[in-house]
């Protein structure tokens, strides 16, 4: 047998946490150069999985098979194909960054590390196991941390409520994809959850399909999140520690619309066309909706969580043209969207690590004292806004041209929005960064190259993507082929 | 044939051990050892007898690799609740601690009895005997009146549910004639479609949900958890769960046919069992009526499993029903260990243990989120298999509630982790927690973890239980 890369990316970061666990809590400066190395090395691995994927043969690649529990149809099953590669390749860069930014967190080093790695690590397993009884068990880890990382080390008032309301409306759609799993398996009737061997000879009826895809699209929408089951995400990204924004917002949101494509689309497309103008609609309300309220906010990690409801809500919205292009660009939405949130927060936090406030109001002329702070953020706003050169600008201009299309009105308005988007985000440059420096804030000192380094290395991310998106697109293209083909057949 | 029935010799000469020392005032600790031991050899001598086959006593006593398995688990969870119990325990306990062990022993030997019984005068003979050395159990901290008052309450609800079982079994002999269970098993498919007859078996079953705190005979659970004795309490929640899964599972297997008849009622009483289980526990600021309603709630999952018919469900609601028993005695313990230092079983007794004992707060978190269904612990896998069962048979309604119910169950467990992990503590000292207890914490979150991933060998072990028993 090969060498077994898929597992070693989840066996890395677990060997981390179990090393931190046994580390002392005064040891702060081991604890974090282990989580770095442990997160830097699926970081490789993740970019030689990029590298050394076949792309003429396509399909699913180093898979690893072990059966686990026979009788039940449960086998270990990691391979990764062109969807999940790119997703497993944000999740590395994500905790990598992610781990660096935090590197200045001292209350319960050791814990705040470990459930970090642990939340990654569930993330991992969601992007590369075809099983569906893993999927559910790592779709959960992936989710559980989230309430003690957010509770202990968030910041604000609200945080206790915040994490509780994440948690809770996460679980909650959780219960409907393990029902969902579930109901597949039985209807299904092949006795197995391998997700392979499903996609291959599943057949389900369409009655069957509208159920089901209905039970998906509740659990995977409210983690998009799709409106009206949004609301947990704009507060917890709001009240989270800057690494734990970072992946909430640039990874974790990313399974419900890798769920969507992985699962509920390719097995249930009857299933998709029965419901894509619902979801249209919601997604049409993610975008207007998410965009109008970002305006409002006075607390930039506010504004930038409504930002993401906004553009998480292209995501639905590719997936609801049921075309290629929309597909395409649907999934490199996220890819990009996850990218530039990071570097949104990661440079918010390093602002507010200084001036401890995020409020716009009490901000401004940030750039005349904290200059590469000011200069990050801008980056990410303008990569935010669709900017040409930038990877967001490729992944929503597909979006609109299979939008415009499809739904022409609504295709319209939702390109509309973009002017929005551009409005808030440079009212709020210009508010925090730009004017008269408050003399509050005269004192403060620029963040320092290590600060900077997470950041430069998101930056240099979106910048080639942005440049030259076939790198992702031609993996992504691969596999949403083959979902338009399945459509194509109903 | 004594060899077959070693494990309840053994039992019951250690339980007469024990009122004989009861006499002679022996030092608790030497006491304390002893049990131990004994339990401990216990557990050895049934797995020894692991793979006896055979039927005793006129066709009254059935021993198979299921009831041997049960036995087994008894036998492990009595050694649990002899180790928690050390000196740290009550001083009313202390001063009468070979009664104590002698309860316990007569217990579990009702229990095993139970798990073994296939006539139905031993069956209720079995059942009395645990129920009446657990309401003495429930009573034992005479000085105090809510002990008292849950004594009471146990043994009203008690002797009512065992009424009417009687009454129902009376109904079901007045058809059959028999009291052997095998014989009416081999009867049963030709049964009629009475409706007296299904109301007799209806009512045949109360005195054991009534074991397992399913509703409508579920209202003692919490008066008797924060009553007794937090060791009592944890024999209550385990093992005795373990004991009332195993005759029910008997009881629906070899009369299947009718019970499959009155699915739907099961099925509601499990959706309104876990229902109420669970909206009740989220308002409980006691941890021990808190357990109390969650355990109730457990009792519908597992009720799920059992009333699928299946070979399937069965099997994964023993599963579910073992990895219970180390989750909840986990909890337990940890709260038997704050309780001894805090002398009080409220929400914020918890309060910063994750500062003050990390290893212990980490066992309870894995613990609780086990409890609550949440992966990659061992309660999640045990759920999964249970609505795995019961989604073979088309249930999807009854599977959504069951994984919204565990939604809300997760917040009332994440409220008790909450108070451990997010507070920091009043006193500065770090808590003393004993070797043993250090060993238990360890095993049970190994258990919890590699349980959850790699469920196959306990979930194997009781795939060939359930086939004995349907067998």
């Amino acid at each position: 047998m090969n060498f077994p890369i898929l597992s070693s990316i989840l066996i890395f970061p677990t060997l981390g946490v179990l090393l931190i666990l046994f580390c002392k809590p005064e040891q702060k400066t081991a604890i974090r150069v282990i989580s770095l190395i442990s997160t830097g090395i699926t970081l490789l691995l993740s970019i030689y999985l990029m590298i050394a994927y076949n792309r003429q043969i396509g399909g699913y690649q180093f898979v690893e098979f072990i059966p686990w529990i026979p009788q039940w149809g449960i086998n270990y099953i990691l391979a990764v194909d062109g969807l999940s590669i790119p997703l497993v390749f944000l999740n590395a860069i994500a905790i990598f960054t992610g781990v660096l930014a935090s590197w200045h967190i001292e209350d319960r080093t050791k814990e705040f590390y470990a459930l970090l790695i642990f939340l990654a690590t569930g993330v991992f397993g969601v992007f590369m196991t075809q099983d569906l009884f893993f999927f559910a068990i790592f779709y959960e880890v992936a989710v559980l941390p989230m309430y003690l990382l957010i509770a202990i080390w968030g910041s604000g008032k609200n945080r206790e409520y915040a994490a509780f309301k994440l948690t809770l409306m996460l679980f909650f759609g959780s219960a409907f994809v393990m029902g969902g799993i579930l109901y597949l398996y039985k209807v299904a009737g092949l006795n197995t959850f391998n997700l392979m061997e499903l996609k291959k000879l599943a057949q389900f009826p369409t009655e069957v399909q509208k159920i089901l895809f209905l039970l998906f699209f509740i659990g995977f929408g409210s983690i998009v999140p799709s409106f009206p089951m949004h609301t947990w995400s704009p507060e917890g990204h709001a009240c989270a520690p800057t690494a734990v924004s970072m992946l909430h917002a640039g990874v974790l949101m990313k399974l419900g619309g890798y769920g969507l494509l992985r699962i509920a689309i390719p097995l249930l497309p009857s299933g998709l066309q029965h419901w894509a103008v619902l979801m249209m609609a919601l997604s049409m309300c993610n975008i207007i909706y998410g965009a109008f309220t970002a305006i409002a906010q006075d607390d930039m990690k506010f504004m930038v969580g409504f930002s993401s409801v906004s553009h998480m809500g292209m995501v639905l919205f590719g997936i609801s043209t049921m075309t290629l292009t929309g597909l395409n660009g649907a999934a490199f939405q996220m890819f990009a969207h996850g990218l530039v949130t990071a570097l949104y927060f990661s440079s918010i936090g390093v602002m507010y690590n200084k001036t401890h406030t995020r409020m716009i109001s009490e901000l401004g002329g940030i750039a005349n004292v904290m200059p590469r702070a000011a200069f990050f953020f801008a980056i990410a706003g303008m990569a935010g806004l669709g900017l040409p050169g930038f990877a967001p600008f490729v992944a929503e201009l597909m979006v609109f041209i299979a939008g415009v299309k499809k739904y022409p009105l609504f295709g319209i308005i939702a390109v509309i929005s973009v002017v929005v988007t551009a409005f808030y985000i440079i009212s709020c440059i210009q508010r925090t960064y730009f004017g008269t420096t408050n003399p509050r804030w005269t004192g403060l000192t620029d963040a320092t190259n290590f600060e900077v380094l997470p950041l430069v290395i998101l930056v240099v991310a979106l910048f080639i993507f942005g440049m030259y998106p076939r790198i992702i697109l031609d993996l992504m293209q691969m596999e949403t082929k083959n979902i338009i083909a399945k459509l194509a057949l109903m | 044939m004594i060899v077959y029935i070693l494990p309840e010799v053994l039992t019951f000469c250690i339980a007469l051990f024990f009122l004989i020392a009861a006499i002679k005032k022996v030092n608790m600790e030497t006491m304390h050892k002893l049990g131990m031991l004994f339990s401990f050899i216990n557990i050895i001598v049934v797995l020894i007898g692991m793979g006896l086959n055979g039927t005793f006593f006129y066709g009254t006593y059935k021993i198979d690799f299921f009831s041997q398995s049960i036995k087994l688990i008894l036998a492990i969870g009595l050694f649990f609740i002899i180790f928690m119990a050390d000196k740290r325990i009550e001083d009313v306990v202390k001063s009468n601690y070979s009664e104590f062990l002698f309860f316990l022993y007569s217990a579990n030997l009702g229990m095993m009895m139970l798990a073994s019984a296939v006539e139905f005068i031993t069956l209720f003979l079995a059942l009395e005997l645990s129920s009446y050395t657990m309401f003495i159990l429930v009573g034992f901290l005479k000085n105090r009146k809510i002990s008292a008052e849950a004594a009471i309450k146990y043994l009203f609800i008690g002797v009512v549910a065992s009424a009417i079982t009687l009454y129902g079994y009376s109904i079901i002999f007045s058809y059959y004639g028999d009291t052997s269970l095998t014989s009416m098993r081999t009867g049963t498919i030709f049964m009629s479609k009475d409706v007296i007859l299904h109301i007799g078996f209806m009512f045949f079953l109360t005195a054991f949900f009534f074991k397992l705190a399913i509703l409508p005979f579920s209202f003692w659970a919490p008066d008797v958890y924060q009553g007794a004795s937090t060791n009592v309490t944890a024999y209550i929640a385990t093992v005795s769960k373990v004991a009332g899964v195993a005759v029910l599972l008997r009881i629906f297997v070899y009369f299947f046919p009718v019970f499959i008849e009155q699915e739907e009622i099961l099925i509601l009483i499990a959706i309104i069992t876990m229902t109420y289980g669970n909206l009740v526990a989220v308002q409980q600021k006691d941890l021990k009526r808190l357990l109390a309603y969650s355990s109730i709630a457990q009792a519908g999952y597992m009720l799920v499993g059992m009333i699928m018919f299946n070979k399937s469900g069965m099997a994964s609601t023993l599963f579910y029903v073992t990895s219970y028993l180390v989750m909840n005695f986990t909890v337990f313990l940890v709260i038997d260990q704050v309780e001894k230092e805090k002398k009080t079983t409220d929400i914020t007794a918890l309060k910063g243990l994750s500062q003050r004992a990390p290893l212990l707060s980490l066992a309870l978190l894995l613990a609780l989120l086990s409890l609550g269904g949440v992966p990659p612990f061992v309660g999640f896998t045990g759920k999964w298999f249970i609505f795995s069962s019961a989604i073979s048979k088309g249930y999807l309604t009854l599977v959504l509630i069951a994984f919204l119910n565990s939604v809300i169950s997760v917040y009332y467990y994440l409220l008790v982790a909450r108070q451990a992990y997010l507070f920091l503590p009043d006193e500065s000292d770090k808590m003393k927690v004993t070797v043993p207890v250090k060993i238990y914490s360890y095993f049970a979150i190994v258990f919890i973890i590699a349980m959850g991933f790699y469920p196959a060998p306990l979930l194997n072990w009781a795939e060939k239980a359930v086939k004995f028993l349907v067998g």
